[in-house]
């Protein structure tokens, strides 16, 4: 009797279990330094207008860093960097057109290229160099999308090179906007008085990414939402990500099949990868080696005491066999806001308020020096019958 | 034992649920991480064997020697086992363990599983307890001194 019900019984899908190898990671013990330097051009007058979203924004986030950080020095920054010798409230307070010119340096023209080398420079792997600046480039009259391209090698040129002496390097841009009253400069050189617009401007985040991830878990960019936070992008190489499988109900490694359907879940914590939340739960951007494998979504977990921030829900369909699979969360393409905020001529400003010139190209550029970093990160998991 | 015991109940698991399916295999809920159709199968088998031995061997009369005699205790043991499957489970349901773990906060949610689906389970253990009375029943009939030929 036991034989033919068991018979049957065998006909009924079988338990599989899941596991994992560990993964090491990198957890940075020390506090980082951080510089904080603010772009003080001509270009970048009219964000300094009294309660402009630039320096609250600033204010704001550095001051929420000063509780992560070891030291925290301010930086002005044109041809040259300007220290800034006093403390943070001096230094927003400072943030006008006419400590600007008294700062020094050349703040008539603005080489991008140099200025980022030279913040570039500042990075190691305990410190981070945050650039605050509008980014726009002082196009040429002539021959504009030569330099533009002359732009983008540049700045591949210098993260390569600084991805050399920081190995672990992070980049990550944020695009924001703030009320805007001042000149806007022409490529031509002439120039038009905009009142009361609002502008875009830039937050550039160089660092170790193991340190970058530490200080965006706990001051989440999500806090910047109330100063118009438009975008974000990130670039680093693959990180290791730590991550644990379980069944469904997150209480076992023992999977029962649904209806011959096997529903798996992955915790992980993706903070080095550095890619925002909207890109780690946009399914596209994750694949598995074996194509009938499918991803039903990737949540947040919003539980602060998890060492995970997000868990993935997948599913191996009735009838696949599988011994060992990898789920990859492949690199992100471009985000759509870096062409729609960009301008590649510069030329009708009441237009392209909300544009940057040559925007584009400079974050190409960052792109490109992290062009062989196809992958973010891997899930290698193991699965065995039981 | 749990999977022999979990895959035959499971084939009543549209009836009663794939959650609470789960939830009785011990993979659903972390107030229940053992396989609850082991106890509930041995006691199903378990009193089914009892009601074909007192049938056939302590009872053992000749007046309930055809097929509505058996069919009476048949029904006995189809209401314990009703009664004994759904109580077992219901318990469970009354004491808070039908829980799960919400991924993304970890705090505990109530698992998709209501009184219905208990009271199919209490059925479902009903029909295997008809099922594994009636393979009992023409193992053990042989060797009754009075009963020998119930059903037929």
């Amino acid at each position: 009797m036991l034989g033919v019900i068991s018979l049957f019984s065998c006909i009924k899908g079988n338990k599989i279990e899941v596991s994992s190898n560990p993964v090491d990671v990198e957890v940075p013990s020390k506090k980082p330094s951080v510089n904080i330097f603010i772009e003080n051009s001509g270009s970048m007058d009219g964000y300094m207008c009294d309660g402009s979203q630039l320096k609250d924004a600033v204010y704001d986030y550095v001051s929420e860093l000063n509780r992560y950080t070891d030291t925290t020095r301010l930086y002005y920054v044109n041809s040259k960097i300007i220290m800034y010798n006093d403390n943070l409230t001096s230094y927003i307070k400072d943030l006008n057109p006419v400590s600007f010119r008294k700062a020094g340096g050349n703040t008539a023209n603005t080489d991008l290229g140099t200025i980022i080398a030279s913040v570039l420079e500042t990075v190691n792997d305990t410190t981070i160099s945050i650039f605050v600046s509008d980014c726009i480039l002082d196009l040429p009259e002539k021959d504009a999308q030569k330099f533009l391209t002359n732009c983008e090698i540049r700045i591949k040129d210098e993260v390569i090179n600084a991805q050399k002496r920081v190995p672990d390097l992070g980049v990550e841009i944020l695009e924001l906007s703030s009320d805007f009253n001042g000149k806007y400069f022409y490529p031509n050189g002439s120039v038009e008085i905009l009142k009361d617009v609002q502008r875009p401007y830039y937050i550039w985040i160089f660092g170790n990414k193991n340190y970058l991830a530490k200080l965006n878990a706990a001051i989440p960019f999500s806090q910047l939402a109330k100063y118009d936070l438009r975008g974000i992008v990130a670039f680093t190489n693959q990180s290791n990500v730590p991550f644990d499988i379980y069944n469904n109900a997150l209480t076992s490694k023992t999977i029962i099949p649904a209806h011959g359907d096997y529903h798996i879940i992955i915790q992980a914590d993706f903070s080095t990868t550095l890619q925002p939340d909207g890109i780690v739960q946009d399914k596209r951007n994750y694949s598995f080696n074996n194509s009938n494998l499918i991803v039903d979504g990737i949540y947040p977990i919003t539980d602060s005491k998890s060492k995970y921030s997000h868990y993935i829900k997948f599913t191996i369909p009735k009838g696949t066999n599988i011994a060992q699979d990898c789920l990859t969360f492949n690199s992100p393409k471009m985000p759509s806001w870096v062409s729609e905020s960009n301008d590649d001529t510069g030329a009708n400003i009441h237009e392209n308020t909300n544009k940057t010139t040559g925007i584009k190209y400079l974050i190409q550029g960052v792109a490109d020096a992290y062009k062989n970093e196809k992958v973010s990160t891997t899930f290698n998991f193991n699965i065995k019958r039981k | 034992m749990g999977q022999f015991f979990g895959s035959i109940y499971c084939w009543f698991e549209d009836f009663f649920g794939l959650g609470l399916a789960d939830y009785l295999w011990g993979v659903a809920s972390p107030m229940s991480p053992n396989n609850s159709f082991i106890g509930i199968g041995f006691s199903m088998f378990g009193i089914s064997l009892a009601m074909v031995l007192v049938f056939y061997y302590v009872v053992n009369h000749p007046r309930l020697d055809n097929w509505w005699g058996w069919l009476i205790f048949l029904g006995i043991n189809a209401v314990i086992n009703f009664i004994v499957g759904w109580q077992w489970v219901l318990k469970d349901y009354y004491d808070n363990k039908m829980v799960g773990i919400d991924p993304s906060t970890n705090l505990q949610v109530p698992l998709n599983i209501g009184e219905s689906e208990i009271l199919c389970f209490g059925v479902s253990n009903m029909i295997l307890s008809i099922l594994v009375f009636i393979i009992f029943s023409f193992i053990f009939k042989w060797w009754s001194s009075n009963c020998s030929r119930a059903p037929f």
